[in-house]
């Protein structure tokens, strides 16, 4: 506890919040966008499209966020050459853990603003149905982990990396593989990290280039896909915690 | 309160610290001086549990480090490790509030530390606007946070300036002065280490050449009579006979210092043999001269 308190304290004047708000407001505008057009056919299946296409902007935006946050995090103790005091006082292990669980919650403040933003857009546009809670609540849990795996991930390159552009490029790499991964063979899809938004997503579309109409379905959920990236998260999580602390300063 | 013994440090096969024993008793303050790359740092990193030694043993007042017992131990130690560590976009007050909190000491060890490096006013400030002598200051502050019994500042004035190197020197003695800090600092300039320290080790290529009192290094200096003549084969001659000590220099030969009496007759015995002299003066060697023979290396000033 003693060290979150203190990692609290580190981040400020850091502006962490604008970073959550900043990813929000860009894919509230896109939505609102995307959403502007909507005729009754939309409108029924409105839920479906949001949960569609919400995953496909998390594929672009949130490989970002998290690189961002997890350089943030990182930097501020490359940047001052605070990691050799800071073993002198307290358990490496205590710092690894705190970093992480400080970019979960800003991790899970996102994810809570994107399901709290698609509840709005569907009373703001007047959806038809009501809203599907617990395919929400899956786009929740998934998106949470898929995030919590990619800041796990930037963490530990942003630990191991002093200067941040690479960390950071990557995670700008991430974003594109993670979108271009979608319009792969399903079985392709599942090595690339950053796609996981789409992969395990419930919802798929079929697209009729003759009468031009999009039509959403339903898939049954990927208990499969979960279970790898539990599995990626975890054997992260041990990579970082062995390299971080065996690390010498 | 230090004692290392046999510690080694082995870096992709090339030995950076070799067999390493040193011995820092209560109320000195070491001077640790060596040339750069000799293995200080890596040596005080070893000591902190900072690096993993290859072999050998670090004992903190008393008992053996282990990966165990290492923080505890570490809560009677301030330690400052090469250049300062900070949040550059916290003021100091907030970076000494994040190691007292670290620590888990009074809160009012954060004004007590403050005014001991005399940061008071500038404690508001961000400390990426301080200067770099304000930042070791802070640094320094933020290692006496507790008020530990050992303070161990690996080359605390490097980077700074004349003013901020003699403030810093100043407070490292009244920290020594006033409350009996032992204090181990290291050093590669040895006029530093000559104004600082009681005791010093000296390391050279990762091994440890000399250590012992400040005063016993000055012994090394003992003064001695260069004797210049006429005719130095006679005179050689003379004081072989006469079995007075001696060294022979190119025109010159030194003596150990003389009595007066000494002097007197062999200037008399030296006129006898219408050998005439030409200068008798005291000679004594600094500090430089014996670091140069012990180590190798010129050192810099």
């Amino acid at each position: 506890m003693k060290s979150i308190r203190i990692e609290w304290r580190k981040i400020k004047r850091k502006h962490f919040a604008l970073v959550v708000l900043g990813t929000l407001l860009l894919l509230l505008f896109w939505q609102l966008w995307s959403t502007s057009r909507m005729d009754e056919t939309d409108l029924i299946q409105g839920w479906m499209g949001l949960l569609y296409q919400m995953p496909l902007l998390n594929c672009i935006v949130l490989p970002i966020m998290t690189g961002v946050l997890a350089s943030r995090i990182s930097d501020i103790e490359h940047k001052g050459n605070t990691f050799s005091m800071l073993r002198l006082l307290i358990q490496n292990r205590s710092i690894y853990f705190a970093k992480i669980y400080l970019g979960v919650f800003f991790v899970g403040i996102t994810t809570l603003g994107e399901v709290m933003m698609m509840l709005m857009l569907g009373f703001l546009r007047g959806f038809i149905t009501s809203p599907p809670w617990g395919f929400l609540i899956y786009f929740f849990g998934y998106t949470l982990l898929v995030s919590i795996a990619l800041y796990l991930f930037q963490l530990l390159l942003s630990l191991i990396f002093k200067n941040q552009l690479i960390p950071i490029g990557i995670s700008i790499m991430g974003s594109f593989i993670g979108l271009f991964s979608l319009y792969m063979p399903g079985r392709i899809q599942e090595f690339f990290v950053w796609g996981y938004y789409g992969v395990l997503s419930n919802v798929r579309m079929n697209w009729d280039a003759v009468s031009r109409i999009i039509d959403y379905y339903w898939t049954p959920l990927n208990w499969g896909g979960i279970v790898v990236i539990v599995a990626f998260s975890i054997v992260i999580t041990a990579l970082g915690y062995r390299l971080f602390i065996r690390k010498e300063y | 309160m230090i004692k290392t013994k046999d510690l080694t440090k082995v870096y992709y096969k090339k030995t950076c610290v070799n067999h390493l024993n040193m011995d820092v008793e209560k109320g000195m303050i070491y001077g640790f001086l060596g040339p750069n790359g000799a293995g200080k740092s890596t040596s005080l990193k070893m000591i902190l549990g900072l690096a993993k030694p290859t072999e050998g043993q670090v004992f903190l007042f008393g008992e053996e480090i282990t990966h165990q017992n290492r923080l505890e131990k570490l809560k009677d130690i301030g330690a400052l490790i090469e250049s300062p560590s900070y949040y550059g976009h916290l003021s100091g007050r907030e970076n000494l509030e994040i190691i007292q909190m670290l620590k888990e000491c009074d809160p009012q060890e954060v004004d007590r530390v403050l005014e001991i490096v005399r940061l008071e006013k500038e404690q508001d400030k961000k400390v990426s606007q301080y200067s770099l002598g304000m930042k070791q200051r802070l640094g320094l502050a933020g290692a006496l946070i507790g008020n530990p019994k050992l303070l161990i500042l690996d080359e605390p004035t490097n980077g700074l300036d004349p003013a901020g190197i003699q403030e810093m020197r100043e407070l490292i003695k009244f920290l020594a002065r006033e409350f009996k800090m032992t204090i181990l600092v290291s050093s590669h300039l040895l006029s530093e280490i000559d104004q600082l320290a009681t005791h010093l080790g000296i390391i050279q290529n990762g091994e440890m050449i000399y250590q012992d009192s400040l005063r016993n290094l000055h012994r090394y200096s003992q003064q001695r009579l260069a004797l210049k003549t006429i005719d130095l084969p006679k005179t050689i001659q003379i004081l072989e006979k006469n079995n007075i000590p001696f060294e022979q220099e190119r025109d010159a030969v030194l003596m150990q210092r003389l009595t007066d009496e000494a002097i007197g007759q062999l200037s008399c015995m030296l006129g006898k043999m219408n050998i005439g002299i030409t200068r008798i003066e005291e000679r004594q060697k600094s500090l430089e001269e014996i670091f140069l023979e012990l180590t190798g290396k010129v050192v810099s000033l």
